[in-house]
C-alpha cells in the first residue's frame, strides 16, 4: 500500500507536468489560428474594398456607381467576417482626401464620396489602411505576472491601388 | 499487491492519452486554419483570372474591331441571345477567334477551366449601356465572367460537403470609344546634315501633325528667317535658327530616331518595255495614259493629262509636269524606280490623290527604296498644286517652293528644303496618308 501511494503521487505529478503544457500549448494554438484567420481576413477584405474602389473611380463620379465613405465602410465590414466593426481602425486615402473612420462603424452614413472628386482620376493612387486590435488571453498562462488583461496585438492590412476607371 | 500494480500501470498511461488527444485537437485546429486560408487563396487566385478573363474579352473586341463593337461582327462576341451568361467550354481553346475564346483562355491560362462539377466559368457579354452591373456609366462593350470554384480542402471537410465554396466576379468594358490619336506628317529620316530647311521667309505649317527628324548634326533643323508652326517638333540632334526664324513649339532635342513608316511597304517591279509618257503635242482633249511602266512621263506647257487610277510606275527619267499644264489623277500611286524623279514646276495645276485601300493605300508617291542615293526631287507648283497622300522618298531630298495648297498629305525623305510656304495638314484615316492613325479605345475592370 505505501509503494501503490507514492505511485498515485506520481501520476499527479506525471499529470500535472504533462497537462499543464499542453493545455497551454492548445490554448496557444487556438488563438494563434484565429488570430492569423483574423489577420488574413482582414487583408482579403481591405484588398477586395480598395479594388472595388478603384474600378469605381473616375468613370463613375457623379453616377449611382460612385462609391462613399458610408458604401466602402459598409463593404469592408461585410467581407471583414468575424471582424468587429466597432473596433476596427480604418482610413481612407486619396490623393485630394482622407477619411479616417475610428472605428469602421462611424463611417457609417458618411456619404461623402470617396475618392473625392478632386482625387478621382484614373491612374491616382488611392489607400486602405486598416488596424485591428487583436486580443488573446496567452498572457494569462504567463506564470508570475500577477494579474493580466488580454495583451492586444494590432493586425494591420494596406491595400494601395490605381484608380482604373 | 497484485491488484495495486495492476491500477499503478493503467495510471501511468495517462500522459499519453492527454498527449494523444491534445495531437488530434491540434491538428483539427491547424487543419482548420490552413484550409481557411487555402480558401482564401483560391478566391483571390479566381479573382485574378476573372479579371484577367474579363480584360480579355474586351482588349480582343477592341483589337478585331477596333473603331466600333457590334455584336456578332468582327469577332465581337455577345452569346445568343446578346447577354445571355454562357459557359467556358472544358477544354480550353489554344486558337482563339472570338472575344470569348479569349476569355476563356486567360481564364484557363489562370487555372480555372471547368470541369462539369466544382468549377464553372461563365462569360456575360454585351453592347449595351450601362453594363448591369454598374449602373450610371457610359461603355460600348462589356464582359462579365463569373468563375465559381467548390475547393477541395487540404484536410477535408467534416460534412463532407465543399467547405471552400468561392466565387469571383469581374466585369470590364470599353469605356470611351475609339478617338484618333496623330503622330508625324513630316518624317526626315537623313542621320546627319541639315535635314529640314526652312528659309526665305516661308511658313511651314504642321499645326494637327508633328514634325520628326532623325538627324543628330546640330543644325539637323535649319530655319532662316521663316517659321515652323507644328503640333510638336522632335529632332535627334540640335536646331539651328537665324534671321528671325522661329520655331513653335519649342522643339525637342535629343530624342531617339524614329523608324521609316513604310519600311515594310513593298516594292513595284518595272515591266520590261514602256509606254510611251512624252505629252508634249497640244490636243483638244486630255491625254488619259493608262497604269502600266513609262520611262519618265512629261507633261508640256498647256497639256492636259487626267490620269487613270491604279500605279504608274516611271522606270528611269523623270515625272515632270510643266507650268501651265494639267494633271488631274484620283487614286494613284506613283512608283519611281531607276533613278525616276519627279518635278512639278511652278504654275503647274496639279490635282492628284492616292489610293485610298489596298497595299498602297494613302501613297502617292514612292520612290524605290533600293535607290540609296537618287535625285532631288522638286515640287514648286505653288498654290495650284493638290497633293493628298503621302511623298515617299526615303533616301531622297526634297524640295519644295512656291508653297502648296493646304492638303492632307505626310511627307517622307532624306530632307527637305522649304524655300516657300508649305501646309500639311493631318489625316484621319489611314487610308489618307498610309500612315497608322491610332485609335486606341480605352478600357477598364469597372466591376
Amino acid at each position: 500500500m505505501p509503494r501503490n501511494s507514492d505511485r498515485s503521487g506520481s501520476v499527479m505529478l506525471e499529470f500535472t507536468l504533462t497537462a499543464v503544457p499542453l493545455i497551454f500549448a492548445n490554448v496557444s494554438l487556438v488563438w494563434m489560428c484565429l488570430g492569423m484567420w483574423q489577420y488574413h481576413t482582414l487583408a482579403e477584405a481591405v484588398n477586395f474594398t480598395a479594388r472595388i474602389a478603384a474600378v469605381h473611380g473616375a468613370g463613375c463620379a457623379g453616377q449611382t456607381c460612385a462609391t462613399t465613405a458610408d458604401s466602402t465602410a459598409k463593404l469592408l465590414a461585410a467581407r471583414a467576417l468575424g471582424i468587429s466593426a466597432g473596433q476596427l481602425n480604418v482610413t481612407l486615402t486619396s490623393s485630394a482626401s482622407t477619411i479616417t473612420c475610428n472605428p469602421l462603424s462611424t463611417c457609417y452614413g458618411n456619404t461623402a464620396a470617396w475618392p473625392s472628386l478632386a482625387g478621382n482620376t484614373s491612374g491616382t493612387d488611392i489607400t486602405i489602411t486598416a488596424t485591428y486590435n487583436f486580443s488573446s488571453p496567452i498572457s494569462l498562462w504567463s506564470p508570475g505576472n500577477g494579474v493580466q488583461q488580454f495583451n492586444a496585438v494590432t493586425l494591420g492590412a494596406n491595400s494601395k491601388q490605381a484608380v482604373a476607371f | 499487491m497484485g491488484t495495486g500494480l495492476k491500477r499503478n500501470r493503467s495510471r501511468g498511461g495517462q500522459a499519453l492519452v492527454m498527449a494523444t488527444v491534445s495531437l488530434f485537437l491540434m491538428m483539427g485546429v491547424m487543419s482548420l486554419a490552413v484550409d481557411l486560408g487555402w480558401g482564401y487563396l483560391r478566391r483571390d487566385v479566381a479573382q485574378t483570372a476573372a479579371d484577367a478573363a474579363a480584360s480579355a474579352v474586351i482588349k480582343a473586341a477592341v483589337t478585331s474591331s477596333p473603331s466600333s463593337q457590334s455584336c456578332g461582327s468582327n469577332n465581337v462576341w455577345c452569346g445568343t441571345p446578346a447577354g445571355t451568361a454562357t459557359s467556358c467550354p472544358t477544354t480550353a481553346p489554344t486558337s482563339p477567334v472570338t472575344s470569348f475564346d479569349y476569355g476563356c483562355m486567360l481564364a484557363a491560362a489562370n487555372g480555372f477551366t471547368p470541369n462539369g462539377s466544382s468549377r464553372t466559368v461563365t462569360i456575360q457579354a454585351n453592347t449595351t449601356s450601362p453594363a448591369p452591373a454598374v449602373p450610371g456609366t457610359t461603355v460600348t462593350y462589356w464582359a462579365t465572367v463569373k468563375i465559381s470554384e467548390n475547393a477541395t480542402p487540404f484536410f477535408g471537410s467534416p460534412t463532407g460537403g465543399s467547405l471552400l465554396s468561392s466565387t469571383a466576379v469581374s466585369t470590364a468594358a470599353i469605356t470611351s470609344p475609339a478617338t484618333a490619336v496623330h503622330g508625324p506628317c513630316l518624317y526626315l529620316l537623313a542621320t546627319s546634315g541639315a535635314a529640314l530647311t526652312v528659309g526665305n521667309g516661308a511658313h511651314v505649317t504642321t499645326s494637327s501633325c508633328g514634325i520628326y527628324v532623325n538627324s543628330s548634326a546640330s543644325n539637323a533643323i535649319t530655319v532662316i528667317g521663316a517659321t515652323i508652326t507644328s503640333s510638336s517638333v522632335k529632332v535627334v540632334g540640335g536646331v539651328s535658327l537665324s534671321n528671325g526664324g522661329t520655331i513653335s513649339p519649342t522643339p525637342v532635342t535629343g530624342v531617339s530616331a524614329v523608324a521609316d513608316p513604310f519600311s515594310t511597304l513593298p516594292s513595284q517591279t518595272a515591266a520590261g518595255s514602256c509606254n510611251s509618257g512624252n505629252f508634249g503635242t497640244w490636243q483638244a482633249t486630255p491625254y488619259t495614259p493608262a497604269p502600266g511602266t513609262y520611262c519618265g512621263m512629261n507633261v508640256s506647257n498647256g497639256v492636259s493629262a487626267v490620269l487613270s487610277t491604279g500605279i504608274y510606275i516611271i522606270n528611269g527619267g523623270t515625272f515632270s509636269v510643266a507650268g501651265g499644264s494639267t494633271v488631274t489623277a484620283s487614286g494613284v500611286m506613283i512608283y519611281l524606280t531607276n533613278g525616276a524623279t519627279v518635278s512639278i514646276a511652278n504654275g503647274a495645276n496639279v490635282t492628284m490623290s492616292a489610293e485610298t485601300s489596298g497595299t498602297y493605300e494613302g501613297i502617292l508617291f514612292y520612290q524605290d527604296r533600293s535607290l540609296t542615293s537618287p535625285g532631288s526631287s522638286s515640287f514648286s507648283g505653288g498654290a495650284t498644286m493638290h497633293l493628298s497622300g503621302s511623298l515617299y522618298f526615303p533616301h531622297a531630298s526634297l524640295y519644295f517652293d512656291n508653297g502648296n495648297n493646304a492638303q492632307t498629305e505626310a511627307i517622307i525623305a532624306s530632307s527637305i528644303d522649304f524655300q516657300g510656304g508649305a501646309t500639311l495638314n493631318q489625316a484621319t484615316s489611314q487610308s489618307q496618308t498610309g500612315l497608322v492613325v491610332s485609335t486606341p479605345a480605352v478600357t477598364s475592370i469597372i466591376e
